[in-house]
This record gives C-alpha cells, structure tokens and sequence, in this order.
C-alpha cells in the first residue's frame, strides 16, 4: 500500500470553513486516482496534504507505511514525486538543468550532483524522449514540451507515486491525450499515481479510480465506472452532462446535453 | 549526455580564459600608474620582496607598489567579486533579476550601520559589525513588505527596495544633521561616496575572512539556490528546506555587501549588471553562473579603478564611471523584461 | 518538519566564524605594511600639528604640497611661495605675488591622488587637521603631513607659529602674529569707550538665509573685535553654523547683516534688500546688508586676511570713529607687510 489515508480534515488558520472533511482512501502500487471536483474545491490543497507541504488538522496519513508526520522532507520528497499545475520561471535554466534538480531528495545539502545524478536525469530526458530539448532554455520551450519536462524532473529520483495537479490544464487537445498516454505508461510501470482534474472524460480515459470532492468537502471514492453518473456529474458541476456509451471504443465518453 | 560534457568543457574554458585574463590585469595594473617605474624595477621588488630577499631600490618606488597598487588591485578584485557574486545571490535566490544590492537598499542600510558605530566612535571591527546588521535589516524590511500586501511580483520588490532606501536615506540625513561636522562628517561621506584612493593592506586584512568564507558557502549552495528560485512551493516539494537555504545565502551576500563596503564605501551597478553579462556569457544556473560572475566582476572592478587611477589629473568617484555603464544597462534590461512586467 | 541536526550545525558555526572573523580584524590604522622611508636624526627636527600628531619634518623644507585652498595665504605670508610644488586652485592675486604659483601641479582636490603625490615626492604636505584619513594615507607613503585647523583667531595665530617652525620661518611667523595681534588691539581701543548698550549688533548669514554664524566661529570674533554684538552668540547650539531661520533674524533686528563672501550662497544682498518680507528690519532700512569683501582674498575666511575683515567691519560700523581714509591705507599697509605688493580696490573686489 502506498497510500493509506484516514479521515483526514482540512481548514485552513485563517477561516474555519473545512475545505475537505473526513477523507479517506488508500492507493496501490500501479493504481491511478483521478480527483475530480469544480474549481476552488480544494483539490490542490489535497494534494498538498499528501505531500506534507501542510498538514490536515485532523486525521492521518501513511506513506508506503509510515506515518507522514514522522517522515523528514527529503524522505518525502523521495517517494512522492510531484507535477505542479504551472509555472513561471523566473530564469531560463535549460531543460536538463531542470530535470536534474529533481535529484534534489537524494543530494546532501551543501553537496552539488554528481554524474550519477546527472545520468539519471538524462535516463528520465531519454524515457520521455526529450533528449533533444536537453539544451533548451525551459523558458523557451512549449507547454506540452514543459508539461513533459516536468514529468521527467518528477520521475527523475524513481519515486513510488506520481503527483500531478491538473496535468492537462493549460495544453492544446493533442498534448493533453499526449499526457494521459504518459501518465497510462507511467502505471503500467508500477508508479502509483494521483491526479487533479475537471474533466470527467480525462478520469474515464485514464480508467482506475476516481474520487469526487464536492463544494462541502466531501469525498467519495470507488472504481471510476461507479462513481461516475448523471446524477453526481450534475451536482458537482451545475451542468446537464450525458454519459454515453461508445460501442466502437467500448468506453463511456462524457459529452452535454445542453449545448 | 554528450551534450551535457560538451557544455562543461565550453564552462570551463571560459573561466580558465577568465583567470587568465584577471592575471594579466593584475600584472598591468602593476606596471601602469603615475609614478614612474620601470618594469625592471618592479618585476625586482615583486620578486625580492615575495622571496623575502633585500634588495636596493628607492624607498618610495616600493612604497607605490606595494604600499599603493598592490592594496588597490586587491581592493578592486575583491570588492568587484564580492559584489557581483551578492548581486547574483540576491538574484537567484528572491527569483528577480532586477535587484541588487543596492536596489534591495542594503548598501544604504549598511551605510547607516556604520554611520552609527562613527557617531559612537566605536572601532573599525565594531564599524564592520554594525554594517553588516545594518544591512541585513535593510534586506529584511524591503522584503517584509511584498509580504504585506500579497505580492510578489518583481516591480513590488524592487519598488519596496526604493522605499526603504529612501527611508534609509532620510536616516543617513538625520544621522549627518547630529554628527559633528569637524570629525565624524566627513568618515560617513566617504562611506557613502565609495572610493579606492586610500585602500590600504590593513583595511583589506579586516574583511579578507568573512569575504571569503561568505564566497564559499555561496559557491558550495549555488546548486541549491537555483532550485529555491523554482519557487518556494516547489522547492518545498523538492524536499529542500527553502528557509535556511535562504536565510544562509541571504546572511552571506549581505556580509558580501557590507563587507565590500567596509573596504572602499557604496558602489553601485556593478552587482546588478555583472551578473547579467555573466548569465548571457555562462547561462543561468547559479553553479556555471557565479564562478563566471565572480571573475567578471573581478575584471570589471579592476579595469574601472585603472583606469580611473591611471587617466586624468585627479580621480573620479568610481560610482560615476560604474553608473555610467549601469544607468544604460539597467534601462536596457526593463526594455527586455516589459512583457513580464506588465 | 525536521531537518538533519548537521545542517542547523552548520548555521551556528557559520555565525560564530562569522562573529569571530570580525573580532580578530585588525583595524586599518593598525597595521602599517609600508617601511617608512629613512631619514637621519641630525637632519629632522619634531613639531606637534593642530590635530594632536607629532611629525617629523626636514630641517630645510624645499617642496610643500597641498591639496585645499586654505594653507596658500599663510604659506604666501610666510615668504615660502615658491616652495610649493602641489595647488589645489590659485588665482590671479596668489599668481601676481608668487609668479611660480601658475607652473604648480596638483596632487587632488579634497581627496589626494596618492601616486601623483609619491611621485612628487613633496617634503611636507599640508592638508585639513580633520581629515585624519587623508593625512595618515599620505603619511603611509613616507611623507610628513601638517594637519592645520585656522578655525578661530587663536587657531590662525597658532597655524602662523606653527607653520613658521615647520617651514623654517619662525621669526617671520612672529612678526605676522605680532602685527595680527596689533591690529587686534588697535581696533577694539577704538571702540572700548562705547557702552555695551550702545554697541551695534550684527549677524554674520551663511551660505543660505537663516543660517548664521554662532559664537564659535571665526566671523563671530570679527565682529566683536569690530566693536559689534554678534546676536548669534547667545545660540546654544554645537553646529558651527546653526539654522535658526528668517523669524529668528527678524526678531533679532539686527542693525548689520554681514554676508560670507561664497560662490556656494544662495542669495545675495541685493535679494533681501527688495525682498518685502525683509523690509521693516533695521539693517535693510538702513540698507546695512553688507558682503564682506573681497572677492579676490576672502576677509572672513580663515588666515590673515581677517585682520581687514575686523578693520572693514570696524569702518561700516563706527565710520565716525574709523574713516574710509584710514581703512584704505590699512588695507595697503597690510597687504605689502603680508605679501610685499599692493593691490587696487579693482583687483581685489571690495
């Protein structure tokens, strides 16, 4: 078990209303969990808890056993790997420079990379074959080509579980079926992986489990053909959504109804 | 990874170029001044004097060379890498490439921190330590206040570094207005004019330690602050302790800056603009960006004071000739940041 | 979260290195890596400056530098002229008593070009007794250095002595200090009849209105040895020049308003004489702002030229008791027992 989460709750110090309450799941090596929920929800602070960036006010969480509060960064940092949603980089480090720094859990401060490190990075530059890019400024690369590079960063250091907040946020149709193939790949290869989105279609391409934070904080957890009909997509949403079946692709496919 | 060593290799020879260079300056800057010399002389007294043999020359011929040039050189060297090297620090690690030292306001602060220990005639070691915290709380007010207003956006910063500059130099006038202008007056103008006139070996003893060790701890962290400048969010996620790695860095460029400072006054620019040429020379990444950062800064300074000490019947303030070139730079890079800006 | 105890190590030895690192420096002045020059015993003798340091200096001095404008009219005074070798800034009365004074070179203004100074190699530099850094820097390279403070009479008197002693013109320099102090005492007898209540009362203004000239300063003296009451005096202030602002002045009412003859003033004369706002003071409706001449050799700057700033202060005043005549021929008599050589009342401005 990777993941094992109890009842956690979270507010924030400031405002008392919970953002989540009671959540629980637990994620296997393999396993790919889809968060679903509006914007606002509270789906990055979720993930921020399972990164021990903040703590939940109540609750527990157990990484590959152990408890996360027992846990120092670097351990963490080790295990869980993380895509952030996006970003603006202040300086065009080039794309290999930028892998490397993923190698950050396993180098001793005060240390700087050594070739090993930098092997690995290329390793990771070579699984997503971006060696090309190696010498880019990441500044001046694409979105899908950044969203691609931070994926390798993220594997860079063969964590257990992947983190991604909304992964096909602010890509073009084509990069965003680019990623969810990756991020298909990437379980296939034993990672255990969570991601943010608010496209239900993107939860039922990537198959597994899905999980559904409503604007109360709840959140329900089960297979993603289970959790996912009409009646919960309306709720969550505000928007008459249709689920159909697509006998030729032998899936459901998520379209409305009102348009 | 063909690439990766290929780089390497291209970094490497850029600074052994460099080294080789800042060498070459050394030995010119030697030879050239207005005194007259020739090489013959002072190749002797270099070498007799480093073999700690006696030799016969003109008691004032030695006392220009190694009483005068030599200080001076040091100076320049020191001053010019120790103020690009914070420059580039403060850069990396607040992820804006529109600071320096100057611009953060921690020269006025440190300028005050002095000024206080010349109106308590306390020694020069006490000079020092006031300021280097002098400095420091100038750095640490001109980023509290991003912070109070929820932004960081990297014209909020560098305004708030206007702010407490102004405030810094509105102290600086109070502190002028109860000094007493036959003594104190004219110590605490001198530290905020800058000059190298009156360098001597004994001032550059003074700050040689904590120049250098501040210059390794930042070399040994360059690595770690090009990840903290991914953002503070992210490098959490990285497992870094992005606190002390800035707490660290920050304490070391401001002892840089003070330190520079105590040596030859406030000089301005040159920590913000060397580091820029160093980025478009080595790149980016603090690890290459830095060592290159420093030599050029080295170079810089001491090209500067030459011919500042060389040209001409008297010398200039070495800020008219560093905001010569930094003014220009400076509008040059705002032209290039305007999109990000907006 | 927690982080490696080494790693908290490493910050308190950094701070304590960085603590002790500044502990163990050694100030500026302490060390002195540079072998002064030799100089042998017979040949020197010592004086004591007016900023308290003991110099050695060359029994026949042959070569002055200096770098401030203050020192040439004592040097001048003293028959030594053409000994100087470094000038900061002449002019034309400095040049048409010491012709030698137009070929001199300079080592700097204020601040000194230190190698253009070895390389001149001058006997003794003569510089500000406040501008320690300066001194002790030229010091370094093996040269004596006079600090000079002429800040009040007694201060010029002591800068003639002194520089008399070290220039190898003693006597000359009693003969100065002596026909100084004459004048001195020529002028107050003149006046010492007059009742403290009757007396004039005066302000000198400084560079920009309402900044005078407090008790301490050279200009207040003037004033009373002119038979006048400087106002200022009564300021309790440590500044040499304390702003007490136009309101302050007006409450005075001064009869005389003497202004420092500086190219760095603001205003002139002229400005408050049609200002309105100054018209009911009794110094302008008497139209009794004056500048102290001249402008050739400043007589309320310090050095010996304040012996004619009194006389003229005396002559404004009290012209019953000191005709213009008298204080013609004094100017004269002055200049040729100074410098040898008289100037017209054109050439000097006044």
């Amino acid at each position: 078990m990777i993941y094992e989460i109890k009842n956690i709750s979270f507010h924030y110090s400031s405002n008392k209303r919970l953002i989540f309450k009671n959540v629980s799941l637990s994620l296997k090596k393999g396993q790919i969990l889809s968060i679903l929920g509006p914007n606002g929800a509270g789906k990055t602070t979720l993930l921020s808890c399972m990164k021990n960036i903040i703590s939940p006010v109540s609750g527990e969480i157990f990484l590959c056993g152990k408890d996360i509060r027992k846990m120092n960064v670097k351990e963490i940092a080790s295990l869980v790997g993380y895509v952030p949603q996006s970003h603006t980089p202040a300086f065009g480090y080039s794309v290999f420079d930028f892998v490397l720094m993923g190698r950050a859990p396993k180098i001793m401060m005060y240390h700087k990379p050594k070739v090993e490190d930098e092997e690995a990075a290329w390793k990771a530059l070579e699984m997503l074959g971006i060696t090309h890019l190696a010498e880019k400024a990441y500044t001046e690369i694409s979105g899908g080509e950044m969203q691609q590079a931070m994926i390798a960063r993220s594997i860079v250091c063969h964590p257990k579980t992947l983190l991604f907040d909304e992964p096909t946020a602010h890509l073009d149709y084509g990069n965003q079926l680019n990623v969810l193939r990756l991020i298909k790949k990437l379980s296939n290869e034993g990672y255990a992986i969570v991601i943010t989105t608010h496209n239900p279609d993107h939860a039922m391409l990537l198959g597994g489990l899905a999980a559904i934070l409503d604007k109360e904080g709840n959140l329900s957890v089960d297979h993603v053909d289970v959790i996912i009909n009409e009646k919960l997509l309306k709720n969550v949403y505000n928007a008459d959504l249709k689920l159909i079946k697509v006998p030729e692709l032998s899936r459901t496919a998520c379209v409305p109804s009102d348009l | 990874m063909e690439v990766v060593k290929k780089r390497k290799a291209k970094q490497n020879v850029i600074n052994i170029a460099f080294v080789l260079l800042l060498l070459f300056l050394v030995m010119l800057s030697l030879y050239i001044g207005k005194y007259p010399l020739t090489i013959k002389e002072i190749s002797q007294i270099l070498l007799f004097k480093s073999l700690g043999k006696k030799g016969v020359w003109e008691p004032m011929a030695e006392n220009v060379v190694l009483g005068l040039r030599l200080p001076r050189i040091l100076a320049a060297i020191l001053v010019g890498s120790s103020l690009s090297l914070s420059g580039a620090t403060y850069q990396g690690i607040f992820k804006n490439p529109l600071i320096s030292p100057d611009f953060l306001g921690v020269s006025a602060g440190a300028c005050i921190g002095a000024a206080i220990a010349i109106i308590m005639s306390l020694s020069s070691t006490y000079i020092q330590l006031f300021a280097f915290f002098g400095g420091l709380l100038a750095v640490m007010l001109t980023l509290t206040i991003p912070k109070l207003i929820r932004s960081d956006s990297n014209i909020v910063l560098v305004l708030s570094g206007i702010v407490v500059s102004g405030a810094m130099s509105s102290i600086m006038g109070f502190i002028k207005y109860t000094a007493d202008p036959q003594k104190e007056l004219a110590t605490i103008t001198y530290w905020q004019m800058g000059s190298f006139s009156y360098v001597s070996m004994g001032s550059i003893y003074s700050v040689l330690l904590p120049i250098v060790l501040s210059c390794l701890v930042l070399f040994v962290l360059s690595w770690w602050i090009d990840i903290v400048s991914l953002g503070e969010k992210e490098a959490k996620s990285l497992g870094v302790n992005v606190s002390y790695v800035r707490n660290i860095t920050v304490i070391c460029a401001t002892l840089l800056t003070a330190s520079s400072i105590c040596i030859v006054g406030t000089i301005g620019w040159v920590g913000l603009v060397i580091p820029h040429f160093a980025r478009m020379l080595a790149g980016p990444e603090n690890p290459r960006l830095m060592p290159t950062s420093y030599l050029m800064g080295a170079i810089f300074m001491l090209i500067v004071d030459t011919i500042n000490r060389t040209l001409g019947s008297a010398e200039m303030p070495i800020s008219i000739l560093t905001g010569l070139i930094g003014a220009p730079f400076y509008g040059w890079l705002l032209y290039k940041q305007r999109m990000r800006l907006q | 979260m927690r982080y490696s105890k080494s790693k908290r190590l490493v910050a308190i030895a950094l701070t304590v290195i960085m603590l002790i690192s500044f502990t163990a420096c050694k100030s500026s002045s302490e060390i002195d890596s540079i072998p002064k020059s030799p100089i042998g015993e017979k040949d020197t003798f010592k004086v004591v400056d007016q900023s308290g340091r003991e110099v050695e200096i060359k029994n026949n001095v042959k070569s002055i530098a200096i770098a401030y404008g203050i020192p040439t009219n004592f040097i001048l005074a003293l028959g030594k002229g053409d000994n100087i070798v470094a000038i900061s800034s002449s002019n034309n009365m400095y040049t048409a008593i010491c012709p030698s004074l137009a070929h001199a070179g300079t080592v700097g203004k204020g601040r000194v070009d230190l190698e253009a100074m070895a390389k001149l190699n001058p006997d003794v530099f003569i510089h500000r007794g406040t501008d320690i850094e300066t001194l002790e820097s030229v010091s370094a390279l093996g040269i004596p250095t006079i600090g000079i403070s002429p800040e009040s009479t007694e201060d010029i008197l002591e800068t003639i002595r002194l520089l008399g002693k070290a220039l190898g013109a003693e006597q000359r320099a009693a003969e100065l200090v002596d026909y100084y102090n004459k004048k001195a005492e020529f002028a107050r007898s003149i006046t010492s009849s007059i009742p403290n209540e009757k007396r004039y009362t005066a302000i000198v203004m400084g560079s920009e209105i309402g900044k005078v000239s407090s008790g301490k300063m050279l200009q207040s003296y003037l004033i009373e040895t002119a038979g006048g009451i400087n106002l200022a005096k009564t300021i309790d202030s440590t500044e040499l020049w304390p702003v007490v602002g136009a309101e302050k002045i007006f409450q005075w009412n001064p009869d005389f308003i003497f202004l420092t003859n500086s190219s760095a003033s603001k205003y002139n004369a002229e400005d408050l004489m049609t200002d309105p706002a100054w018209s009911e003071l009794n110094a302008v409706k008497n139209n009794r702002v004056l500048m102290v001449p001249s402008d050739m050799d400043s007589w309320e700057f310090p050095g010996l030229g304040t012996l004619l700033g009194f006389l003229w202060m005396l002559q404004q005043m009290y012209p019953e008791l000191y005709s213009e005549e008298q204080f013609l021929s004094e100017v004269d008599a002055f200049y040729n027992m100074a410098y040898g050589i008289t100037f017209s009342r054109d050439f000097l401005g006044y």
